[in-house]
């Protein structure tokens, strides 16, 4: 406050602007020049850098495009000859450009799958792109070694293998979570392994990335399935819960009945969806009889299963909790209690003549089934 | 000969597989955006158009739509999908779509479901 005020003060005397010499202004202009001058040098070179490296892609693309397509839909081995040309030989003495080809063959393998995705492989090796690849493996930066990892999986060098997986339990996250990604794409479900040793967190969005990864393939026998709902290791038990779920691992059904017991509520409310999902037939039984003990979050869950298992044997149990004390348990029961009894509307309708609270949840029930 | 329009935005894809099938001994036209595509419908008026579901400007699913409404002629599409995006094919039966074909792709599998639409028309 004081200084704005000093600064009015300074402007509004007449003889400020007399004060101020010629020299300094000039010595001002021409800083601001300067720096005026070579912010333009600066916007254009990057402009002139950036076109420049646009050009050579474009003219790497147009020549690897002829030889790369030529060899794909030729019904014939590919000859390394056809891959000895000059002009990209030029090119790829530069890493950069490496590092655009490789690009460029991802980016086909990605689209492609039989004869053409091996044969973009091919091309991979014939390059010697490997090098590259095995480069940025081995090095310490974890940016570079994920990134090694990746192109080594990509273009499925399968010698590789053991090396990457020997990653999947990294330090570094990000390193683990692509070295995790590698091991299914090479080895499928059996690429699962490296649940077997995972001692570090597997969090949510690499565990829905591994299920993706995991969708378009044939399942096969989960052997260890078992061991992983014991893990000692809160993720992998809660990743293990959530294949049980989505591969139906019935035989698995006490170990999941375990994880009822454990520690941590997460574990406890994924192993009740699971267990609702591979219902054996007494799982109701065994939800009534955890129902007590459990934190609000997990009762909720379970009255929720209710809306797929229940029958109307399990009305009475629903109606005790509508005296719960939180409306969200409430309306967990009167959901279920409309889909396990044929007659539960009308048996809810008596029990809310007093109960104004219920009757709220009433009509929010009667609204979402008229949606 | 049949006539191919073929709508896709990575060029290394649509450069192969415009040569595959130029190789097949179909005429292939090739456009890398939805714009240009509704624009060679009708000075094209192909036989089959293959199309992207995620292009620049004019989605996959508006191309089938004009495909199957601005000509009188009965041009077959196949959509190319991204796994997992069942319900934009389900949507695309919906609009008439004439089959699909999942990303990633066999080359060989795309010449013959191209011939089978064609053999169908």
């Amino acid at each position: 406050m004081k200084n704005s005020n000093f600064l009015f003060y300074l402007f509004s005397r007449e003889d400020f602007f007399k004060s101020i010499s010629i020299t300094y202004l000039l010595g001002i202009s021409i800083l601001f020049g300067l720096i005026t001058l070579s912010l333009v040098i600066a916007i254009y070179s990057h402009l002139y850098f950036k076109k420049k490296i646009f050009r050579r892609n474009q003219a790497i693309h147009q020549i690897l495009n002829e030889a790369i397509n030529t060899a794909l839909i030729s019904d014939d081995n590919i000859d390394k000859n056809d891959f000895n040309i000059p002009q990209l030989n030029f090119y790829l003495r530069k890493r950069s450009n490496r590092q655009f080809v490789i690009e460029c063959l991802i980016d086909i393998k990605k689209n492609l799958i039989g004869q053409a995705s091996e044969k973009v492989i091919e091309i991979y090796n014939i390059l010697g792109l490997k090098k590259d690849s095995l480069k940025k493996f081995n090095d310490p930066e974890w940016n570079l070694k994920t990134r090694g990892i990746y192109e080594l999986y990509m273009m499925n060098q399968k010698d590789m293998i053991s090396k990457i997986f020997d990653h999947t339990n990294d330090k570094n996250e990000y390193v683990r979570m692509e070295a995790q990604i590698a091991s299914i794409n090479f080895l499928g479900f059996r690429g699962l392994s490296f649940l077997n040793k995972l001692t570090r967190p597997i969090h949510q969005w690499q565990q829905l990335k591994v299920i993706e990864q995991l969708g378009p393939l044939d399942p096969e026998e989960f052997d260890k399935m078992s061991d992983w709902l014991m893990s000692k290791n809160d993720y992998v038990v809660l990743f293990a819960l959530k294949l049980a779920d989505i591969y139906r691992q019935m035989s698995c059904v006490d170990q999941v009945a375990q994880c009822l017991l454990n520690p941590n509520e997460k574990i406890r409310r994924q192993a009740i969806i699971t267990l609702a999902r591979i219902d054996t037939g007494n799982t109701t039984s065994i939800l009534k009889e955890i129902y007590l003990n459990e934190s609000t979050n997990n009762k909720r869950t379970i009255l929720h299963q209710f809306n797929e298992l229940g029958t109307i044997e399990d009305t009475s149990f629903l109606i005790e909790k509508l005296y719960e004390e939180k409306d969200s348990l409430k309306l967990e029961a009167v959901r279920a209690i409309v889909k396990c009894d044929p007659d539960g509307w009308n048996l809810l309708k008596i029990l809310a003549e007093n109960d104004q609270v219920l009757t709220s949840i009433m009509r929010q029930v009667k609204y979402e089934k008229m949606i | 000969m049949a006539d191919i329009l073929l709508i896709e935005d990575d060029l290394l894809i649509q450069k192969t597989v415009e040569m595959k099938l130029k190789k097949e001994g179909f005429e292939v036209y090739c456009c890398s955006d939805g714009k240009e595509a509704i624009e060679q419908l009708t000075n094209f008026l192909p036989d089959v158009v293959l199309t992207d579901m995620m292009l620049p400007y004019i989605s996959g699913m508006e191309i089938l739509i004009a495909a199957k409404a601005i000509t009188q002629k009965d041009i077959k599409v196949i959509v190319f999908s991204a796994m997992g995006q069942e319900k934009v094919v389900e949507e695309a039966f919906e609009f008439g779509a004439d089959d699909y074909i999942t990303k990633p792709f066999s080359l060989t599998e795309l010449t013959i479901r191209i011939k089978k639409q064609l053999r169908k028309s």
